[in-house]
């Protein structure tokens, strides 16, 4: 018996501006990989994720990011979404595409908020390459139905793939 | 043959000061926890350790890349007696809001090697504001050459509780072959 089952992927063949899982079984955790890439003309862009749909402030984002030689840590809350897992923007080389691993824990527990932790890299073979660790918290203990990838005011391009996994715990 | 197997899943329906996972098998390559976690400590950031094999002795070393401000630090500390202080979200932190902690340990069963694990913890609030939050990446050793048969995880260093509903799974990890 497989822990570990692929639930979806989503292979972009045209830009959209958003990709939405909304059928995603009983598992005990859910994990989300991206190789991905947005339509900003930068190096690189902020992926955005909301659950079950909801776009209100009702989310809280703190992150580690290294780019160049610099660091920083960030911390913000009442925002729209979690964000902060960059992508690579169209800045970059063709082939080049952003990596994040999203895990999301206990995610159908209806007695938590949801909390995610995350890694993500952008631009590492352009002019600002960029390794983050994200935390992400939704103020909402309801089970998690739907989730939601988008660059904000921009598309995820075409040959982006996403693919949500589900972990099992039995 | 399964590449990820479930050794054992625990959720609390009280609050525990210690989660034990025991008779663990060698016959995996690695072993992953995963949790979702938080204190009953008087404080904003609570903290998880381990200890191995019941070793209680100070045969633990770790270092430390993190943050809760805008400045990202780095700690180490040597012959401690539980490794690797991660971060939970605990009392005084947003109610209901758990952590997120994946933590590998490497080659648990080698015997030729030091055990090494490397842990990722997020603790997650509702806060902009210094030290009400925290990321933590970092790596450990354990000075023994034993295959591990037993982990314990421990809320602070035993002294608090992991409160109700707290998760956690330890995963063995088959390789090829």
């Amino acid at each position: 018996m497989a822990i570990i089952e692929a639930i979806e992927t989503v292979y972009l063949e045209a830009d959209v501006a958003s990709v939405t899982f909304s059928s995603l079984g009983s598992y005990e955790h859910l994990q989300l990989r991206i190789i991905g890439k947005t339509t900003s003309t930068g190096d690189y862009y902020a992926l955005h994720l909301t659950l079950n749909g909801d776009t209100g402030s009702n989310y809280s984002n703190h992150r580690i990011e290294g780019y160049g030689s610099s660091k920083q840590a960030y911390a913000s809350t009442g925002n729209t979404s979690i964000w902060g897992f960059s992508a690579d923007g169209s800045g970059t080389g063709s082939a080049e595409y952003g990596g994040v691993i999203i895990d999301i824990l206990d995610y159908q527990n209806g007695n938590k908020n949801t909390t995610v932790s995350g890694i993500a890299s952008a631009s590492i073979a352009g002019g600002a390459p960029r390794v983050i660790i994200v935390s992400g918290l939704w103020d909402d203990v309801a089970a998690v139905t739907s989730v939601t990838v988008n660059p904000s005011s921009y598309n995820l391009v075409r040959g982006t793939e996403l693919t949500l996994y589900g972990i099992k715990s039995s | 043959m399964a590449c990820w197997n479930v050794i054992e899943h625990q959720e609390l329906s009280s609050g525990a000061s210690s989660v034990s996972f025991t008779g663990i098998s060698a016959s995996y390559d690695h072993l992953v926890l995963l949790s979702s976690a938080r204190s009953d400590e008087a404080t904003i950031n609570g903290y998880m350790n381990f200890q191995v094999n019941g070793d209680t002795g100070t045969n633990y070393s770790r270092r430390s890349l993190n943050a809760n401000t805008s400045t990202i630090g780095t700690s180490s500390a040597v012959n401690q007696s539980v490794f690797i202080y991660q971060y939970v979200p605990a009392l005084n932190s947003l109610a209901d809001t758990f952590g997120v902690m994946e933590t590998w340990f490497i080659d648990y069963s080698n015997t030729s090697n030091y055990t090494q694990i490397l842990s990722q913890s997020v603790g997650p609030n509702n806060s902009a504001t210094d030290s009400q939050w925290g990321l933590r990446l970092s790596s450990g050793i354990w000075t023994s050459t034993a295959a591990i048969n037993r982990v314990d995880v421990l809320c602070d260093s035993g002294s608090d509780d992991f409160v109700q509903y707290s998760t956690f799974t330890l995963y063995g990890i088959n390789g090829a072959g």
